[in-house]
């Protein structure tokens, strides 16, 4: 479904993402891990189409981004990690607008699941402005869900949300994936990666460290550690190659507060 | 172990550290301003503007050369009328727009200064610092231009600066006393704003058709008349009782900016203007804190109203809920596009409505002459696009200038560049035909237009409306700006971007007269008939200026494509 090859990109003399290459199947959920300025975002916002490629090509369901990137679009959907929405606009108008531009002919029924699924029923007519963080969140994962994209995209998508939201939304990113839909979720909150991922891409410094199942990074990376040791957690140091570095700054902490 | 070494500092005006922010941001904003003339991505537009910025400067530096001092008594009356239209379309402006919250602070302030363990009165002393500045460079630029009329150079330049700032603090001021009214409050302001503005316009106009009525002489200048009339009566409104106690204030800036000599009136009149800005800043800080104690009020009004509505909110949500969703026809993205804008324009109807009614106003003057209705017409249509590249690109924010933070919403939609542009460019470039409609009817319907020759104009001039947007966009693409944003930088993109358009127009009125002279040459030389010329030279500047607008089109769609939101975005402050 997705299908990146020899992807890179440079802010100006800055290379964010270098040669990187991977695919998602349809039913596949691919955590995106990594430290701040991995290359995330510049990741998921290039497969999207919004920022352009220093190299590379982008497939999604066979569209090409350079040679046809609105049908590649059509079936895309992104949830940015600050959703950027029309202020004056309210919950419904943006809805009405998502609907209008992805071709959805009769979204009523859907747009009330969605709102009530996501508790934003009572702001149905209350302007983005007045929304809260963790609501505008919410909408734009509302927006994103009503086109039924191929493929889905999101960036930190539990920013923000409260508990009940997080189940809401874990539970939601399962049924994309069973309904067919390759799903790609960038995250610092291992804990869920665990929890929805079927697979994960280490990034670091715009580089592949692993990419594979989340089996395979666990039994890769946490080989001969205690059961206690073989979190995500542990594994994902390890390919980053800090396991030293964690441990020298746990044992510092430990003498200064022995000290 | 480190400690907190911040002292609360709870009695001064100043928090050092805000001091120091203010520091990092002067210093930001010239590194930022150099650093957009060294990245590779903008080396075209730097280069456009520094000959832009070399044009002004030198367009200027003649004008103070060679340009006569103007009357001490025309330029001491004209000078504080200026910086009192200046307060009262301040006024106008706060009064009619939605309430915003004072200061603007922009989302960086919010977090970081307001949020800060600062006082209250150390974060107004803040934003008035950073007022105070933008208002240095627009006085240094002011008193330049006005050197050849100031006797006393620092007198000059701290009158202007004081004056200057003076406006910002009385605009600070009606802002602080809007948001602390209640709705009632604001509505009873808003009445008495514009009923007294309205009122003093009405009673102008009024004058002058009855002058120019009585008058029967009037033959082809007419609407040049009519505007001599018009500043005659605006001169004589300032002059009466009131006008001259409302102005009282501003003239004390332009005596001290205006000193023929060092003299014990000169410092006289420094005191004054210093007194009087004192006096601005201290009320400043009492108004706000009477802000402050209504918005407190506020909350607790609107608190027992939303208890009483809580109760049937769940019931309604779900009523409407059930309701049909009428979705927008999308017509290649263009469709959803222009109803989101044109939701903007119903959401913000009353601003609209205003800033079209001055240029209504203003564009139908040359109705007023007596002319054939040809030339009428020709008036009526000059008029029309004067104003409409002058005040409606500032009046029309919605297009992309209005979504620069929404660039990448934008882009990751499934809509291609050019139908993202062109929906983009629809609502401005029909709003601004509606205005010329609404001026062609009255035309029409005072008998001094023909009716199908104004149809005929009203379509002939869409283009020009399409070259007005897309020119104004193009401009704001190639370097990109936030909205509602003060300062040195603005104040110098306003300059270029204004000589930018002025060379632009003129460029296009020399284009048009060259065809014109072309057109009655070779009328002359071959003959021709009458219809034959006049509807080459119509074709002619119309083809031109379709292609022309066409251009710009497809230039913003190119632009859009390589708009990257990670790096072309401007910070927001």
């Amino acid at each position: 479904m997705i299908n990146v090859v020899g992807f890179s990109k440079c802010y100006e003399q800055f290379l964010a993402v270098d040669n990187l290459s991977f695919s998602v199947q349809p039913g596949q959920v691919l955590g995106l891990v990594g430290r701040n300025g991995a290359g995330k975002t510049t990741t998921l916002r290039s497969i999207n189409g919004i920022i352009p490629l220093s190299q590379g090509t982008i497939e999604v369901d066979g569209f090409s981004i350079d040679s046809n990137p609105i049908e590649l679009k059509q079936r895309t959907a992104y949830v940015p990690d600050d959703p950027q929405l029309f202020e004056d606009l309210t919950v419904e108008q943006h809805l009405q607008f998502q609907a209008s531009v992805y071709q959805i002919s009769d979204p009523a029924d859907e747009m009330t699941r969605l709102l009530q699924m996501f508790e934003l029923s009572p702001k149905r007519h209350n302007a983005a402005s007045s929304l809260s963080r963790g609501m505008r969140q919410k909408l734009a994962i509302c927006c994103a869900y009503l086109q039924q994209p191929k493929v889905l995209l999101l960036d930190e998508p539990m920013t923000g949300l409260d508990p009940q939201g997080i189940r809401v939304l874990k539970q939601s990113i399962k049924e994309q994936a069973k309904r067919g839909a390759a799903v790609i979720i960038s995250s610092h909150l291992l804990a869920m990666v665990e929890d929805i991922c079927s697979h994960v891409m280490v990034l670091d410094c715009g580089k592949t460290k692993f990419l594979g199942e989340l089996a395979e990074l666990q039994e890769q990376f946490a080989g001969d550690q205690t059961p206690d040791n073989q979190s995500l957690e542990q594994a994902f140091f390890s390919a980053l190659g800090d396991a030293q570095h964690v441990v020298g700054a746990e044992l510092g902490l430990s003498n200064a507060n022995a000290e | 172990m480190m400690q907190s070494t911040t002292q609360p500092l709870s009695g001064s005006l100043w928090h050092p550290a805000l001091q120091r922010l203010l520091r990092f941001q002067t210093k930001a904003k010239f590194r930022r301003l150099f650093a957009s003339f060294r990245n590779p991505r903008k080396k075209v537009i730097s280069i456009v503007a520094v000959l832009l910025g070399l044009m002004w400067l030198s367009q200027t530096i003649l004008s103070v050369l060679f340009r006569e001092a103007a009357d001490p008594d025309q330029i001491g009356f004209w000078l504080p009328l200026g910086l009192f239209i200046y307060s009262l379309w301040h006024l106008i402006k706060i009064s009619t727009r939605q309430v915003v919250e004072p200061f603007e602070w922009t989302p960086a302030e919010k977090e970081f200064v307001i949020a800060a363990p600062v006082t209250r009165t150390q974060q107004i002393t803040y934003r008035l610092t950073s007022i105070a500045t933008a208002a240095l460079a627009k006085a240094v630029c002011f008193s330049v231009i006005m050197s050849p009329d100031i006797r006393v150079w620092y007198a000059g330049f701290f009158g202007m600066l004081l004056g200057l700032a003076f406006v910002d603090l009385v605009r600070v001021l009606f802002e602080l006393f809007f948001y602390g009214l209640g709705k009632a409050g604001r509505r009873v302001v808003q009445l008495v704003v514009l009923a007294g503005a309205g009122g003093c316009f009405l009673y102008a106009i009024s004058n002058c058709l009855i002058a120019q009525t009585a008058n029967s002489d009037l033959s082809s200048p007419g609407a040049l008349l009519f505007f001599k009339n018009f500043i005659a009566e605006i001169t004589s409104l300032a002059q009466s009782q009131v006008g001259q106690s409302l102005m009282a204030p501003f003239a004390v800036f332009s005596k001290f900016a205006l000193s023929p000599e060092t003299n014990i009136v000169l410092f006289k009149n420094m005191f004054l203007a210093v007194g009087l800005n004192g006096l601005a800043v201290a009320a400043v800080y009492v108004l706000d804190r009477w802000m402050q104690r209504r918005g407190r009020q506020k909350e607790v009004a609107n608190l027992k109203t939303a208890i009483a509505q809580k109760a049937n909110a769940d019931d309604s949500a779900a009523v409407q809920s059930n309701r049909k969703i009428r979705v927008p026809a999308r017509l290649g993205g263009v469709g959803s596009l222009l109803w989101r804008q044109l939701l903007g324009v119903k959401n913000y109807r009353g601003t609209v409505a205003f800033s079209l009614t001055v240029p209504v106003l203003l564009s139908c003057l040359p109705l007023l002459a007596n002319h054939n209705p040809g030339m009428m017409l020709l008036n009526l249509i000059a008029s029309m696009v004067f104003y409409s590249f002058l005040l409606l690109p500032s009046a029309l924010i919605l297009d992309y200038r209005r979504d620069i933070n929404r660039m990448a919403v934008l882009k990751s939609l499934p809509i291609s560049s050019l139908a993202m542009t062109i929906g983009q460019l629809a609502v401005p470039v029909l709003m601004c035909c509606l205005f010329q409609a609404v001026v062609l009817t009255i035309g029409a319907a005072s008998g001094k237009v023909i009716l199908w020759q104004a149809i005929l104009a009203g379509v002939l001039l869409v283009p020009v409306n399409v070259l007005i947007f897309a020119a104004e966009n193009y401009i704001f693409m190639l370097a990109p700006y936030q909205r509602n944003k003060e300062g040195f930088d603005v104040f110098l993109r306003t300059i270029l971007t204004f000589t930018g358009k002025g060379l632009f127009f003129g460029l296009a009125l020399g284009l048009a007269l060259l065809w014109v002279t072309i057109v009655v040459r070779t009328h002359n030389y071959f003959a021709l008939s009458n219809w034959f010329s006049t509807s080459a030279f119509t074709l002619g500047v119309w083809g031109v200026t379709l292609s022309l607008a066409w251009f710009f089109v497809l230039s913003i769609t190119k632009r859009f494509e390589r708009f990257d939101p990670s790096q072309d975005t401007p910070g927001v402050g």
